[in-house]
């Protein structure tokens, strides 16, 4: 096993995409139906809840290291993704496309204007979506 | 070690380093300037944290800016910046660990034993096994430090070391630093330039507007430091000593009673200069 994948996993913040997944999975409980705008909801939410996963609090102490923050950023998001994923097919009734769309939007708005703006672009965009009566069928 | 050329960094219209030019050789090399100065800033370039707007930069004999050379530094580079983050559900012993992981250290019987080289120089074996967000802010603080002093490198870059450190921990600290190659530090504590620093630089506004030992930025309040019992309304600095007399800076009047400077009146003459 790579020394970095026990630590890493230990370093992220899990707690959002816990926290979104058990959402999901009471929504699954409650309806059969995933209609459009739920399924757009649900997208923004495991999006936000994969960019805030890459929040790091030693950010700082390790961005002077030969291991760049790039490549820390991407093996968290190997850790996160896989785990997002799981729990979208595990619980939502709807396409992989939407979500990975806001993830990549969220990831690199994060990169460039930090990890609270990466979280707020897929949630921000399913708000807008839904008071604008938008036609986003994710489905 | 560390040499610059012009180096500048702006911020918007701020100009936090403004064509900084030094060069400095092994030893502890102090950084001291207000808040704002741009201390911060000069010490994130040369830990290869951030990229100078212009101007040259070469650390250990190599350009941070070519990502190959970059790279090298690093692995030859500590860093403590101003607010090192750690993961709470860590232990010191798990974040060192990590740090050397990231520093590309895979002989995990080295990396335990290096582990705990640094956790025993900076004193926290006895808590290496509890949880991060259990400790004391010192105690953090020195983690940090553990976390910069892995591999033993060749430059440490401290943004204010002592942070949070008790009076005991920062005679530690000292000692440490004193056996480490090449230290850039910035500090706010006089005391620990005197008694550590080989070399002084004093930022004001994004430039450096001295540079010399700790003995050179006393001595530029040679003859101007006086001790009386009232408070001097010409004097450019007086304040209430312990001993209940006041210590004036400025030009003394006839008869005054001129004592020793001492690196606080130094400075603090410096920023005065700067700010009239």
């Amino acid at each position: 096993m790579a020394a970095w994948l026990w630590p890493t996993v230990r370093s992220i913040s899990w707690a959002p995409l816990a926290g979104v997944s058990a959402c999901l999975l009471a929504v699954t409980l409650v309806t059969d139906n995933w209609n459009a705008g739920l399924v757009g909801i649900a997208a923004a939410a495991v999006a936000g809840a994969q960019v805030a996963g890459l929040h790091d609090p030693a950010a700082a102490l390790l961005s002077a290291l030969p291991t760049s923050a790039a490549v820390r950023r991407a093996r968290r998001l190997a850790l996160l993704v896989p785990v997002a994923l799981g729990v979208w097919l595990a619980t939502v009734d709807g396409s992989l496309l939407g979500l990975l769309a806001l993830t990549v939007v969220g990831v690199a708005v994060s990169v460039h204007a930090g990890v609270p703006a990466g979280v707020a672009v897929p949630l921000l965009w399913a708000i807008f979506a839904w008071s604008a009566g938008f036609e986003w069928d994710l489905r | 070690m560390i040499e610059t050329t012009a180096l500048t960094k702006a911020f918007g219209r701020t100009r936090a380093v403004d064509e900084v030019t030094l060069s400095t050789g092994r030893g502890v090399i102090g950084l001291l300037g207000p808040n704002g100065a741009g201390k911060t800033t000069l010490l994130r370039m040369a830990a290869t944290v951030l990229a100078p707007d212009a101007g040259e930069l070469r650390l250990l004999g190599l350009d941070p800016s070519r990502a190959g050379e970059r790279v090298e530094i690093r692995r030859r580079l500590g860093y403590l910046p101003q607010s090192p983050g750690l993961y709470p559900g860590f232990t010191p012993y798990d974040m060192v660990d990590y740090v050397a992981v990231l520093k590309e250290h895979t002989d995990r019987a080295w990396r335990r034993q290096e582990a705990r080289r640094v956790l025993e120089a900076v004193e926290l074996t006895d808590v290496m096994h509890k949880k991060i967000r259990s400790l004391s802010g010192g105690m953090r603080q020195r983690v940090a430090l553990a976390c910069a002093m892995v591999g033993d490198p060749d430059l440490l870059v401290l943004d204010e070391p002592a942070n949070g450190l008790d009076p005991d921990q920062r005679l530690r600290l000292r000692s440490l630093l004193s056996t480490s190659s090449t230290v850039l530090m910035s500090t706010h504590n006089i005391s620990e330039v005197s008694a550590l620093c080989q070399r002084v630089y004093v930022m004001f506004d994004g430039r450096i507007r001295f540079t010399g030992t700790p003995a050179d930025l006393a001595g530029l309040a040679v003859g101007r430091v006086w001790e009386d019992d009232r408070q001097d309304p010409d004097a450019i600095r007086s304040w209430l000593t312990s001993t209940g007399t006041y210590r004036h800076l400025g030009h003394p009047p006839s008869g005054a009673q001129v004592v020793d400077p001492t690196l606080d009146d130094g400075y603090l003459l410096l920023a005065r200069k700067e700010h009239t």
